[in-house]
């Protein structure tokens, strides 16, 4: 959107979308992000989430395909998404692909490299309950992001 | 640019609440600039049709090295290294620094044009630049100048998802890219 200053404001700061973002959701259990859940289970510091957040960042502006290099396919539709800080907790984040609808992605589980090992070592089979779950009942996920704001 | 829907949907609101800290701006900036690298060397690689292999003799240096260099969130790049990918993928390495706000344009504005530039051969601007009569045509014909060059540019899209690997498959780009 292009245009002259109106009354003082300027128009051309907050241009029309050039695009439609894609919608990122958290799978909830009892109401809970279980997302949420496991960061705080495990610990993950504000950096840890900030390293994440660049990453989640593209998946919304652009869609997935904009983090292959930090993305590994599960199959049906399921990817891990990889994040890892110098010195901070390697995240790997589950998600599934346009479970009811386009240019959507929910996150269904998380896991921590440990030791060399996946910490829960069964996130992918978690993330397919968890699907299945949604499947029966779309209202298990809510539009929430997956990190907290930073504490002010 | 900030984008409306950076701000419906509280990318905006989310940024300025978490840059207050210096610290944390700094981190995500880095870790963003360390995300655009690892896609551009991987699109890079995967487009030129390059071997971890063919890369680093292109760059007088062991596979393992690019091994290395592709592992996931890597990030301790180094200029001298980036100055020999440029120069193996055909294109200049630009770097500079740059206001907190431009993070929206690298959020917005990374596609896979961007992520996977022309090398020198195939760049329009030496490969078919508009001649004389062309820049020198009146105000009102400019467009048509333009136009033309535009109009040599290769389709980027279609190079894109023929050459692209089996993670662009496999996210359906061809559907929504």
């Amino acid at each position: 959107m292009t245009g002259e200053p109106v009354a003082g404001h300027n128009v051309n700061v907050i241009p029309f979308d050039r695009k439609v973002k894609w919608a990122i959701y958290c799978f909830c259990e009892d109401g809970v992000n279980v997302i949420h859940s496991f960061l705080d289970q495990y610990g993950a510091s504000a950096a840890d989430q900030l390293a994440l957040d660049a990453k989640l960042d593209f998946i919304e502006t652009q869609g997935p395909e904009m983090v292959q290099s930090v993305l590994t396919d599960l199959e049906n539709g399921l990817f891990q998404l990889t994040s890892k800080r110098t010195g901070g907790l390697e995240i790997h984040l589950v998600f599934h692909r346009e479970t009811f609808g386009k240019r959507e992605v929910t996150f269904l589980a998380g896991a921590v490299m440990k030791g060399k090992k996946l910490r829960p070592g069964y996130v992918k089979e978690m993330a397919n309950e968890r699907l299945e779950d949604l499947r029966d009942d779309p209202k298990k996920r809510r539009r929430e992001w997956p990190t907290r704001p930073l504490e002010a | 640019m900030i984008q409306k829907n950076d701000v419906a949907n509280g990318l905006h609101d989310r940024l300025k609440h978490n840059f207050k800290d210096p610290e944390a701006r700094h981190i995500y900036a880095e870790e963003l600039t360390n995300t655009l690298l690892s896609e551009q060397m991987k699109r890079l690689r995967e487009d030129r049709k390059l071997s971890q292999e063919d890369l680093a003799k292109l760059m007088g240096t062991k596979q393992s090295g690019i091994s290395r260099l592709q592992a996931r969130n890597y990030s301790s790049w180094k200029v001298e290294t980036l100055r020999k990918l440029a120069r193996a993928f055909g294109v200049r390495l630009r770097i500079s620094f740059a206001e907190f706000g431009t993070i929206f344009d690298d959020l917005n504005d990374s596609t896979d044009s961007t992520l996977s530039p022309r090398k020198f051969e195939d760049d329009p601007a030496f490969k078919n630049p508009p001649s004389c009569e062309e820049l020198a045509a009146p105000p009102h014909t400019a467009s048509n100048a333009l136009g033309s060059v535009v109009a040599r540019m290769p389709n980027r899209n279609q190079g894109a998802i023929q050459s692209g690997a089996s993670m662009r498959g496999a996210l359906g780009l061809a559907h929504h890219g």
